[in-house]
C-alpha cells in the first residue's frame, strides 16, 4: 500500500475509464474440449499409457520386419535358444524366433480386442441410445425402452466369461469364432452405460430449456446428447479393450484360442507356461509381459480420461 | 421390503431357469456325437447301451424336460468321462475346496483392497496415491495364468517359503489365495478411491473438522461409512471374477477343486460336467447378487427406512 | 474487556492453473463479548474463505494463509498444530454451515452426530452425551427430542436439520460461533425462526457470533457490528446502525440503495450496481471497486486507499475522503468536468 504522503496530488480527477477497462486481465480461459486434453496430459500415468501404448503398437507393426526371421519359420537346431544377438527374444521349441512371433502375436491380440470392443460398442450404442432416446416419449417409447432394459438385466445376470467359454465349446475355436462369442454378451455394459448417460443429459434443464426454445431434435442430440455420451463411450472403450485382450488369452489358457499356427499372446503364454519350470522363461515372459504392459496402458489411459472428462473433478 | 425380496427371488428363478435352458441349447447345438469314438471301438449295442443311458436316443424335448426335472432333484447326471461318477457327487467333492480358496481370496481382496484405496485416497494426487494406484492397475493388468507361476518360481521353488502343489494344510493355500485375490483386490481399491474422494468432497467431512474430531475419527467414522456402501453393490460382480479366477489357480497349484475339474471337462469335452458346472456357478453367482442386494438395502439407512414401512 | 476474536491484516491465496487467485487480501477485524458481527458482501467476496481461514481450515495444498494474525482471546491461532486447531475447533469456536442438507453425515444418527462433539471436547461418558444430547436438541427448538436423537438427517426438514447443526454448534459452549449464510438455503418463514433461535441464544449465553451473509436483511435483524467486503477486502466496517444510516463507501451505499423497500411504490425501477467484481487471478493494484463507482477517481486505480475513521468504530477505505478528494466533489457537484 502506497503511504499518503507519496500520493501525487494530481491523480485527484475522474477517472478515465477507457483506459482504464483494458487493465483488467482476463485469465486464460478453456474451453471442455481443451481443458480435457490438458488434464490428461498432466495425469503422468496416463501420459506412460499412452506412450507405451504407441510404442506397442507401433513394434507389432514393425516390429516382425526388423529381424530376417518369419513367424513360422522353424529350425530344430535351433529350439530353445536364448535371447542373444540373432534371436532378441530367443527361440521356441521349434526354432521360431520369439521377437518376430510375440510382435506377430500382438497384432493378432490387438486385433481382436479392438474388434470385439469395437463391435460391442456399436451393438451397445445402438440398444442403449436406442432404449434412452424412447424412453418416456409416449407408451411405445415406454414399452421398448422396457423391453430392451429387461434383455439387458438379464443379460448382464449371466456371467460373461461363462458364455464365451461354452460359446467356443461348441464353435470350432477360430479367430472369427472368439471374435463373436467375446462380441455377444460384452456389449451388454457399453448399452446400460450409454442409456443411463442419455436419461441423466435428457433430464438436465439445459436440455429441458434447448427443447422449449424450439432447438430441433437433431441440433439437440448433435450438440447436447452426443458430446456427452461420446466421453462415458470413449472412456469405456479404453476399458472393454483390455477385456477382450484378457478374455481372449483366458481362452487360450483353456485350450479354446486361435488355433496353431496363428498365434496370439494368450496362445503363446499358454505354451510358455508348460515349460516355465524348466527354465525357457522367455517363452512365457515376453507373452505375458506385453499382455500386461498393453492391459496396463489401457487401464492407465482409461483412468486419466476419466478424470479428464469429468467436469467436476480438480478443485481449485 | 418384503415385497421387493419376492419381486427378486421370482427374477432369480427366472433368470436361473433361462441360464439351465441356454446351457441345454448350447450343448446340443454340438455337431457330432459325443460317443463318435466309442462307436467306432465297441461294438454298436454297448455304444446303443451308453446312450440310452444318457438319454441321447431321445427326442430333444424329453431330454430338455428331463434334464429340467434332474435339475430340480439336483441331479445333474453322470459324467461322460468320468464314467464311474456323477456330476453332482464331483461338484460336491469340489465344493470345500474351492469355498475356501474363494473365501480366503476375498477377505484378503477386501481388507488388502480397502486399505489401499482408503490410504490412496487420504494422499490423493501425491506420491503415495500414484504408487498406490500403479500397483493397483498392475494387479489388474497382469493376468493371473502370468502371476500363478511367478509366484510359484520364486516364493515356493527358489526362495522356498510356501509350498505348494498340494492342498494338505493352510500353507498351501497362502499362495493361490493371493494370486487369485490380487486382480479382486486392485479392482476394489480403484473404486475405494474414487469412492473415497467423492466423500471427502462433501459438506458433511467439512462439519466433521470444523467439531474438531481428530483425523482418524473423521477418516474411519465419517468417511470410510459412506464410502464403503457402494462396495456392497461391487460384490456380485467381484465374485464371478473370483470364480473365473479359480479355473486358473486351481490348475496350475493342482488344488482338487470345481475350478479344476470343470478345466478339464472342457479339455476333455465332458458335455454334461461342462454343463452341470455352468449351472452350478450362474446359481452361486445369482444367489450371491441377489443377497449383495438384500444387504445393501439394510445397511444404507437411506434405504431401509424408506422402505421401513412397507 | 478483550475481544474475543482479533483478525490482522489476513492474507488468503488459492494456486490455480496459470497463477494465484487471491481471495483475501489483508483483512482486519474484531469481535467483542456477547456481540454479533456480521460480514457482508457479494459471492466471492472472500467472506466464506475467511471464515474458514478462522479456523485453519483452508483446503490445503492449494490454499494457504500467507500472512496475517488470528487471535481468539489473545492466544495466536495460525501458528497452532493440527492437534492443538482440533481442540479448538468445537469446543471454542462452533461452525454453521450453509446447506442443512449436505452439512450432516446421511449414515450416522442425529444424536451421535452432536454426542460425539460432547465425547471429544467434554470427554463425556456415553450416556452422559446422550443426556446433554437431548437437552441441546430441546434448547433449540426440536419437539420429541429423545425420539429425533435416534432418527437420521434423511428424515427430517431443512429448518430442522439447521436447528441440528446449530445444536452441534453450540454443544461445548464455545465462545464463538461462525455461521456461513446460515438461512441462505431455507425459506423465509424458517429463515425468521432460525434468526430468533440465534438470537435467543446469544442473548442467554452471551456467545458472540459472525454472521456471514449476502442479505441485509439478515443484517439488520441479527447483527451489533457490520463489515462490508469486497473482492478480497473489507471496505467499510462498524455499528450496524450507523452504517446504515450514513454509509460512507460507495459500495455501501449501493448495496443499501439496491435493496427494495416496502414503501417504494411499485412503478419505480430497482437501482443495482453496474458491473461485476473483479478477477481476483489478477486483482487490480487500486481500490477494487473502482470499476464500478461512480466518483472513481485517477488515484483509486492505482493506489489502495487508506482507511478513515468516522466514529471510534466507523471506518471506511475510500479516496473519497481523502483532503484532496473535495475539490473534485464540489467540481462534479458544480456540474464541470475537469481535464488535465
Amino acid at each position: 500500500m502506497a503511504e499518503v504522503s507519496h500520493v501525487p496530488d494530481e491523480l485527484f480527477r475522474p477517472l478515465d475509464r477507457s483506459r482504464f477497462d483494458s487493465h483488467n486481465a482476463m485469465r486464460p480461459s478453456a474451453s471442455y474440449g481443451l481443458e480435457s486434453i490438458r488434464k490428461i496430459f498432466r495425469n503422468k500415468l496416463a501420459v506412460l499409457g499412452f506412450c507405451l501404448l504407441g510404442a506397442i503398437v507401433i513394434l507389432s507393426a514393425f516390429g516382425p520386419g526388423m529381424l530376417p526371421y518369419s513367424a513360422s519359420e522353424q529350425s530344430l537346431v535351433s529350439g530353445n535358444l536364448p535371447l542373444s544377438a540373432e534371436h532378441w527374444f530367443g527361440t521356441d521349441d521349434l526354432g521360431r524366433d520369439m521377437w518376430v512371433r510375440t510382435w506377430e502375436g500382438g497384432r493378432i491380440s490387438l486385433f481382436i480386442g479392438v474388434v470385439a470392443a469395437l463391435i460391442d460398442l456399436v451393438i451397445g450404442v445402438v440398444v442403449g441410445g436406442l432404449s434412452g432416446y424412447m424412453a418416456g416419449r409416449g407408451k411405445w417409447g415406454d414399452r421398448i425402452d422396457n423391453f430392451l432394459m429387461r434383455l439387458v438385466e438379464i443379460l448382464y445376470g449371466i456371467p460373461y466369461l461363462l458364455v464365451v467359454i461354452l460359446l467356443m465349446v461348441i464353435m470350432e475355436p477360430g479367430l472369427a469364432t472368439i471374435i463373436t462369442a467375446l462380441s455377444i454378451t460384452g456389449w451388454v455394459g457399453m448399452a446400460r452405460l450409454v442409456r443411463g448417460q442419455i436419461l441423466q443429459v435428457k433430464g438436465q434443464e439445459y436440455v429441458l430449456a434447448a427443447e422449449k426454445l424450439g432447438t430441433p431434435h437433431a441440433k439437440i442430440i448433435w450438440r447436447h446428447l452426443i458430446p456427452n455420451v461420446a466421453g462415458i463411450i470413449i472412456v469405456n472403450l479404453t476399458f472393454t479393450i483390455p477385456q477382450a485382450i484378457f478374455a481372449e488369452s483366458f481362452l487360450s489358457f483353456l485350450g479354446l484360442g486361435v488355433q496353431a499356427p496363428t498365434a496370439s499372446w494368450g496362445t503363446m503364454a499358454n505354451d510358455g507356461l508348460a515349460v516355465i519350470l524348466s527354465g525357457q522363461w522367455w517363452r512365457l515372459f515376453f507373452p505375458g509381459v506385453m499382455i500386461s504392459l498393453t492391459m496396463f496402458a489401457f487401464n492407465a489411459i482409461g483412468d486419466g480420461l476419466q478424470d479428464a472428462f469429468n467436469p467436476r473433478g480438480g478443485k481449485a | 421390503m418384503w415385497k421387493y425380496m419376492l419381486k427378486r427371488s421370482l427374477s432369480m428363478v427366472i433368470t436361473l431357469w433361462l441360464i439351465a435352458t441356454l446351457t441345454f441349447v448350447i450343448m446340443h447345438l454340438i455337431p457330432g456325437d459325443p460317443f463318435a469314438t466309442e462307436a467306432r471301438m465297441l461294438p454298436e449295442e454297448v455304444v446303443q447301451n451308453m446312450r440310452e443311458r444318457y438319454h441321447l436316443d431321445k427326442p430333444l424335448i424329453e431330454q430338455y424336460v428331463q434334464y429340467m426335472n434332474g435339475l430340480i432333484h439336483l441331479d445333474l447326471g453322470p459324467s461322460i468321462q468320468q464314467k464311474s461318477q456323477d456330476v453332482t457327487t464331483l461338484i460336491q467333492s469340489g465344493f470345500p475346496a474351492s469355498a475356501v480358496l474363494g473365501l480366503q481370496s476375498l477377505v484378503i481382496a477386501l481388507t488388502g483392497g480397502i486399505a489401499l484405496g482408503v490410504v490412496a485416497a487420504l494422499f490423493h494426487n501425491r506420491l503415495m496415491d500414484y504408487a498406490a494406484m500403479f500397483f493397483a492397475i498392475l494387479g489388474i493388468s497382469v493376468p493371473s495364468f502370468i502371476l500363478a507361476p511367478l509366484l510359484i518360481k520364486y516364493f515356493a521353488v527358489k526362495w522356498e517359503l510356501l509350498p505348494v502343489a498340494s492342498w494338505d494344510g493352510w500353507e498351501y493355500s497362502v499362495l493361490p489365495s493371493v494370486a487369485l485375490a490380487i486382480g479382486p483386490l486392485a479392482i476394489i481399491a480403484r473404486f475405494v478411491r474414487t469412492s473415497m474422494i467423492e466423500v471427502f468432497d462433501q459438506d458433511y467431512m467439512s462439519t466433521a473438522e470444523a467439531k474438531g474430531l481428530s483425523t482418524f475419527h473423521i477418516v474411519f467414522r465419517h468417511g470410510i461409512r459412506n464410502a464403503i456402501l457402494p462396495v456392497i453393490t461391487f460384490i456380485g460382480p467381484l465374485f464371478a471374477n473370483l470364480i473365473t479366477g479359480t479355473f486358473v489357480v486351481e490348475k496350475i497349484f493342482a488344488i482338487p477343486g470345481i475350478g479344476k475339474y470343470f478345466v478339464e471337462s472342457i479339455f476333455n469335452r465332458d458335455y454334461p460336467v461342462i454343463l452341470g458346472t455352468s449351472v452350478f456357478y450362474s446359481a452361486v453367482l445369482i444367489l450371491t447378487l441377489f443377497v449383495t442386494d438384500i444387504l445393501y438395502r439394510f445397511v444404507d439407512p437411506r434405504i431401509k427406512l424408506a422402505n421401513g414401512g412397507e | 474487556m478483550t475481544n474475543v476474536l482479533e483478525v490482522e491484516d489476513l492474507h488468503v491465496s488459492f494456486r490455480a492453473y496459470g497463477g494465484e487467485i487471491q481471495a483475501v487480501r489483508g483483512v482486519s477485524f474484531a469481535v467483542r463479548p456477547g456481540e454479533t458481527l456480521a460480514i457482508v458482501g457479494e459471492s466471492g467476496c472472500g467472506k466464506s474463505v475467511t471464515a474458514r481461514a478462522i479456523l485453519g481450515m483452508v483446503k490445503a495444498p492449494r490454499g494457504r494463509v500467507k500472512k496475517g494474525s488470528v487471535r481468539l482471546q489473545g492466544r495466536e491461532l495460525s501458528c497452532l498444530g493440527k492437534k492443538e486447531l482440533q481442540q479448538v475447533r468445537g469446543a471454542q469456536i462452533g461452525m454453521i454451515f450453509q446447506d442443512p442438507m449436505t452439512s450432516l453425515n446421511p449414515t450416522m444418527k442425529i444424536g451421535t452426530q452432536i454426542a460425539e462433539v460432547l465425547i471429544k471436547h467434554q470427554k463425556l461418558a456415553k450416556k452422559q452425551a446422550r443426556e446433554k444430547a437431548i437437552e441441546l436438541l430441546a434448547a433449540v427448538g426440536i419437539p420429541e427430542p429423545a425420539r429425533r436423537y435416534e432418527q437420521y438427517p434423511h428424515e427430517c426438514s431443512g429448518g430442522m436439520r439447521q436447528r441440528i447443526v446449530i445444536a452441534i454448534a453450540l454443544a461445548c459452549d464455545p465462545e464463538l460461533i461462525i455461521a456461513d449464510e446460515p438461512t441462505t438455503a431455507l425459506d423465509v418463514t424458517i429463515q425468521a425462526q432460525i434468526l430468533a433461535l440465534l438470537n435467543d441464544l446469544q442473548r442467554t449465553k452471551g456467545t458472540s457470533i459472525i454472521m456471514i451473509t449476502h442479505d441485509l436483511g439478515v443484517v439488520a435483524e441479527v447483527a451489533d457490528q457490520m463489515a462490508v467486503m469486497y473482492a478480497g477486502i473489507i471496505v467499510e466496517q462498524g455499528p450496524v446502525e450507523e452504517i446504515f444510516d450514513n454509509p460512507q463507501h460507495p459500495y455501501t451505499k449501493g448495496l443499501l440503495q439496491s435493496v427494495p423497500r416496502l414503501d417504494q411504490p411499485s412503478e419505480e425501477r430497482l437501482i443495482p450496481i453496474q458491473g461485476a467484481p473483479p478477477d481476483l487471478f489478477a486483482p487490480p493494484a487500486g481500490c477494487p471497486f473502482a470499476a464500478r463507482c461512480d466518483h472513481a477517481m485517477e488515484v483509486c486505480a492505482q493506489y489502495m486507499p487508506k482507511s478513515t475513521a468516522f466514529s471510534a468504530q466507523h471506518q471506511a477505505k475510500c479516496w473519497l475522503h481523502d483532503r484532496r478528494a473535495h475539490r473534485v466533489e464540489e467540481l462534479v457537484s458544480a456540474g464541470r468536468e475537469q481535464h488535465v
